[in-house]
C-alpha cells in the first residue's frame, strides 16, 4: 500500500485534532478550577480559547482542499467529515470555558466564596470526567464505554434540570448567585452535550452509520 | 574497423545500385519495345486483318481474340475467387479446421504451379473429358483456375485489412453476418479486390502455353461468334511470328508491333489498378 | 443473488460463467440491473467488466473459443435459451465501444445503417430514424446542415455521439457502453455524461469505466468487479460512502497494490 498524497493531509488533519481534544481539555479543567478554587485565569483561558478557534479553522481548510483536490471516498470522506465537525465541537469547548470565566468577571465585585457551590463543584467534576472519556474514545476509536458516557449524560441532565426546578421554587438571596448558577449550569450541560456529538462523529467515522445518544 | 556512417553509405549506394538497376532494365526493354514497334502501329494495324501470311495487314482479330478471352476469364474467377475468399476471411475466421487449413493451403500452392501444367488440366478436363473441345471456352476455364488463386488472395488480404471494429459495429446494430459483409466490410474491401484482379487478369492476358494447348490458333477467317470457336490471341501470336513465321525479315516489324500492343494492354491494366487503389485509399483516410 | 430491489429489473444474471477457450473470465455472477437507470461496471484491468456487459447481447460469441454457463435473463427470458433470435437481441441490446468507430461513410448514413439493415427503405422514414436519433444523441443541432459530410470529419467526441446516435437508431432497450469516454477530452467527456443521464428517460444504460470519479458522478447503481468477480453492487452514494467489502474500499480509495 503506497502513501497516497491524501494521506498526508489526513495525517495533518489527525494531528491537529488531537492538539485540540488536549487544550481543550486543558481549557475547561483550567476554567472549572478557576471558578471553583480562584484564580485570575481570564486572560490564559481567553487565549487557548482563541488558539482552539484557530485550529478549527485550519483544520476546515486543510479539508476543503482534500475534498476539492483528491475526491476522497469511503472511509477518508467520512473521516474529513466528521473531523470538521468534530473540531468544532472542541473549538466550542474553549468557548464555553470561556464563558464560565466571563460570568465571574461581569458578575464582579462579588466575592468568589459567596457564589460558591457545592452542587456546580460536582457538576462540573462529572462534566470534566465526560470529557476526557470522549477525547479518549476519539483516540483510541473504542467503544466500549460508550454505555457510561450515555449514562453520565444522563445524569447531568438530570441534575441540570433538578437545579433549575429548585431554583425557580428556591432562589438564592442574592440575585448574582441566581444568575451565575443558572448560566453555568448550561453551560456545562452544553458541554456535555457536545462531548456526546464527538463521540457520535467518531462512530460514523468508522461505522459509517450514525448513532444518537437519546 | 569501419564506421557507421560509412558503413550506413555503403549499404545505402548498394540500394540505390540495385533500385536503378532495376529500373534501367525496365526501361532498356519499354525502349526497344516502344521504338522498334511505335512505328508499326497505326489505326489500320490495329483494325485490319493479318493479310498475306502475317506480313502485312494488322492484328484486329489477334485483339479481339486476347479481350474476349480475358472477359470471359473475369467471369469466371472473379466470383469464385471473391467467395472463396469472404468463406476463408470471414465465415471460416478463426476457426482452426482441418478443412480451412487445408483449403488456405492450396489455394497458396495453387498459385505458384506453372501455368503449363494448368494447360494440361484444361486439355485433360475441358478439352477432353467435358469435351468443349478445342474452345475460347476450354481456354477461359483454363486461365480462370489459372487467376482464382491470385484472386483469392488479393481479395483475402483486402478483406483482412478492413478494421475489425467495423465489423463489429454493424454486428452489434443487429446485423447477420451476411448482412455485415455486404455492407461494412465489402465496400471496403473492394478497391484491394478490383486491385488483385486486374492484376491477376492482365497476367492472365499474357499466358501463352495454357491456351497453346486448349484452343488458340494462328489464324483463322473469322472471329469468334460462339463460345465454342477457337481464336486468336496476342500472345501466341507473338510465339508464331516469331518461331514459325515464312518471312522473319518481313514479320519482324509486325511482331514487334504486337508486342508492343501487347505491352500496352498490361501496362493499361496495370495503371488501372494503382488509380483506383489510390484513389480509394484516398477517400478511406 | 445481490439484488439492490426487486422492482423493475431489465436485465438480471443467473450463475453467469464464461470462459474464453481455457481461461475462467466470469465467475459466477449474479447481477440484476434496474431499469431506466446507469448502472456503472467498474474494476481494475482484466476484471471481466467488458465481457460481463458484452454477454448483455452475446457480442463475446464473435471471439473464437467462447463458452458460457448459467443464464442472462432480459425482461425475465434467458438470452441464451435455444430459441433465442441473437440479431433481435442485438438490435435490443445496443452497445457503444471505447474507440468511436463511424463507417466510413456519411453521418446520414451511419446512423441510417441500424434501420436499413432492418429493413427500413422508405426515404421518409429514414430520415425521421436519422433526426430523432440524432437529436437524442445530442448531436443534432451540431449536424443537422451536414448530415451527408463524412462522419471522419468530426471531431473524437462528436465521433462518439454518432456512434451513440447509431446505436439509438434501432430503438434499443438498453445501451451498453464499453468506456465511452476513454478516448475523449474533459469536455467532450463531460457532453457525453450528460448525455447518459439524460438517457435513462427511454432506456437503461450500463457502462463500462475504470474512471472511479465517473462511476460516482454519472450512475444510480455501481457494480465492482475484480478478477472476474462481482465484489459488491449496491446504491452508488452508499459504496461511495461506506462500502461494505474491504476489498472495494481499497480500491475506491486508491489503495490497491
Amino acid at each position: 500500500m503506497s502513501k497516497r498524497p491524501l494521506d498526508e493531509g489526513l495525517n495533518t488533519i489527525k494531528g491537529i485534532i488531537t492538539d485540540m481534544a488536549d487544550l481543550a481539555v486543558k481549557t475547561v479543567e483550567a476554567s472549572v478550577g478557576a471558578y471553583v478554587e480562584g484564580g485570575a485565569l481570564e486572560v490564559q483561558v481567553r487565549a487557548w480559547s482563541d488558539a482552539l478557534r484557530s485550529m478549527h479553522s485550519d483544520i476546515e481548510e486543510v479539508a476543503v482542499e482534500l475534498l476539492a483536490r483528491y475526491q476522497p471516498v469511503a472511509i477518508d470522506l467520512r473521516t474529513i467529515k466528521s473531523s470538521m465537525k468534530i473540531a468544532y465541537d472542541l473549538s466550542r469547548f474553549g468557548r464555553y470555558a470561556y464563558d464560565i470565566l466571563h460570568v465571574l468577571q461581569l458578575l464582579n465585585g462579588y466575592k468568589r466564596t459567596e457564589l460558591k457551590d457545592e452542587f456546580i463543584e460536582g457538576m462540573s467534576k462529572k462534566v470534566l470526567e465526560m470529557l476526557r472519556l470522549s477525547v479518549d474514545i476519539y483516540k483510541r476509536k473504542n467503544f466500549d464505554r460508550v454505555e457510561d458516557l450515555s449514562q453520565m449524560e444522563n445524569e447531568v441532565d438530570d441534575m441540570y434540570r433538578r437545579h433549575l426546578k429548585a431554583m425557580a421554587e428556591n432562589p438564592p438571596e442574592r440575585a448574582a448567585k441566581c444568575i451565575s448558577d443558572v448560566l453555568l449550569t448550561r453551560h456545562l450541560e452544553r458541554i456535555a452535550d457536545h462531548a456526546c456529538y464527538i463521540v457520535e462523529e467518531v462512530y460514523y467515522m468508522v461505522h459509517g452509520r450514525s448513532m444518537y445518544f437519546r | 574497423m569501419i564506421s557507421r556512417r560509412v558503413r550506413e553509405k555503403i549499404a545505402f549506394t548498394f540500394l540505390r545500385l540495385s533500385a536503378l538497376l532495376v529500373l534501367v532494365v525496365l526501361v532498356a526493354i519499354l525502349y526497344y519495345i516502344v521504338s522498334n514497334g511505335i512505328g508499326v502501329v497505326s489505326i489500320g494495324f490495329l483494325l485490319r486483318n493479318p493479310e498475306e501470311g502475317m506480313t502485312r495487314g494488322g492484328i484486329f482479330p489477334a485483339i479481339v481474340g486476347t479481350v474476349y478471352l480475358v472477359a470471359l476469364t473475369l467471369l469466371f474467377a472473379l466470383p469464385l475467387g471473391v467467395s472463396t475468399a469472404i468463406y476463408l476471411s470471414e465465415y471460416a475466421r478463426g476457426k482452426n479446421d482441418r478443412v480451412v487449413m487445408i483449403i488456405k493451403m492450396a489455394t497458396r500452392i495453387l498459385a505458384g504451379i506453372p501455368s503449363i501444367v494448368y494447360g494440361l488440366l484444361g486439355l485433360g478436363l475441358f478439352v477432353l473429358f467435358l469435351n468443349l473441345r478445342f474452345s475460347i471456352l476450354s481456354a477461359s476455364l483454363t486461365l480462370s483456375f489459372l487467376t482464382v488463386p491470385i484472386i483469392i488472395a488479393a481479395s483475402e488480404e483486402a478483406l483482412e485489412s478492413v478494421p475489425m471494429s467495423y465489423r463489429e459495429a454493424a454486428l452489434a446494430l443487429g446485423a447477420t453476418r451476411w448482412q455485415t459483409i455486404r455492407s461494412a466490410v465489402l465496400p471496403y474491401a473492394l478497391p484491394g479486390i478490383m486491385t488483385g484482379s486486374i492484376l491477376g487478369l492482365s497476367r492472365a492476358a499474357g499466358e501463352t502455353a495454357p491456351i497453346m494447348i486448349t484452343g488458340v490458333a494462328y489464324y483463322l477467317p473469322r472471329l469468334p461468334t460462339s463460345l465454342f470457336d477457337q481464336f486468336m490471341a496476342l500472345p501466341f501470336h507473338i510465339f508464331t511470328l516469331s518461331t514459325q513465321s515464312s518471312n522473319p525479315q518481313l514479320t519482324r516489324p509486325v511482331q514487334f508491333g504486337t508486342v508492343f500492343v501487347l505491352m500496352a494492354l498490361v501496362l493499361v491494366m496495370n495503371l488501372a489498378a494503382i488509380v483506383i487503389r489510390s484513389r480509394y485509399s484516398r477517400l478511406r483516410a | 443473488m445481490k439484488a439492490v430491489s426487486n422492482n423493475n429489473l431489465k436485465i438480471q444474471s443467473k450463475n453467469l460463467n464464461l470462459w474464453f477457450s481455457e481461461k475462467h473470465v466470469l465467475k459466477n455472477v449474479n447481477i440484476a440491473i434496474e431499469e431506466k437507470r446507469v448502472t456503472a461496471i467498474m474494476g481494475p484491468s482484466g476484471c471481466g467488466k467488458t465481457t460481463l456487459i458484452r454477454a448483455f447481447n452475446r457480442m463475446n460469441e464473435i471471439i473464437t473459443g467462447c463458452r458460457t454457463s448459467g443464464e442472462v435473463l432480459i425482461d425475465g427470458k434467458d438470452v441464451y435459451g435455444l430459441d433465442t433470435d441473437v440479431v433481435d437481441l442485438r438490435r435490443r441490446v445496443g452497445l457503444v465501444f471505447q474507440k468511436p468507430n463511424p463507417f466510413p461513410k456519411s453521418i446520414y448514413d451511419n446512423v441510417a445503417f441500424g434501420p436499413r439493415i432492418h429493413g427500413i427503405t422508405r426515404r421518409r422514414q429514414l430520415d425521421d430514424f436519422v433526426q430523432f436519433s440524432l437529436q437524442e444523441a445530442a448531436l443534432w443541432e451540431e449536424v443537422k446542415d451536414r448530415l451527408n459530410d463524412s462522419a471522419l470529419s468530426l471531431s473524437g467526441g462528436q465521433q462518439q455521439r454518432l456512434c451513440i446516435a447509431r446505436a439509438l437508431a434501432v430503438a434499443p432497450e438498453v445501451v451498453l457502453m464499453d468506456e465511452p469516454c476513454s478516448a475523449l477530452d474533459p469536455a467532450a467527456t463531460a457532453k457525453i455524461e450528460a448525455l447518459m443521464r439524460k438517457l435513462t428517460q427511454n432506456y437503461t444504460v450500463i457502462i463500462v469505466t475504470h474512471n472511479m470519479q465517473q462511476a460516482a458522478r454519472v450512475s444510480d447503481f455501481t457494480a465492482f468487479m475484480y478478477l472476474g468477480e462481482l465484489v459488491e453492487y449496491g446504491e452508488t452514494k452508499k459504496i461511495f460512502e461506506n462500502p461494505e467489502n474491504e476489498l472495494t474500499e481499497k480500491y475506491i480509495t486508491g489503495k490497491f497494490g
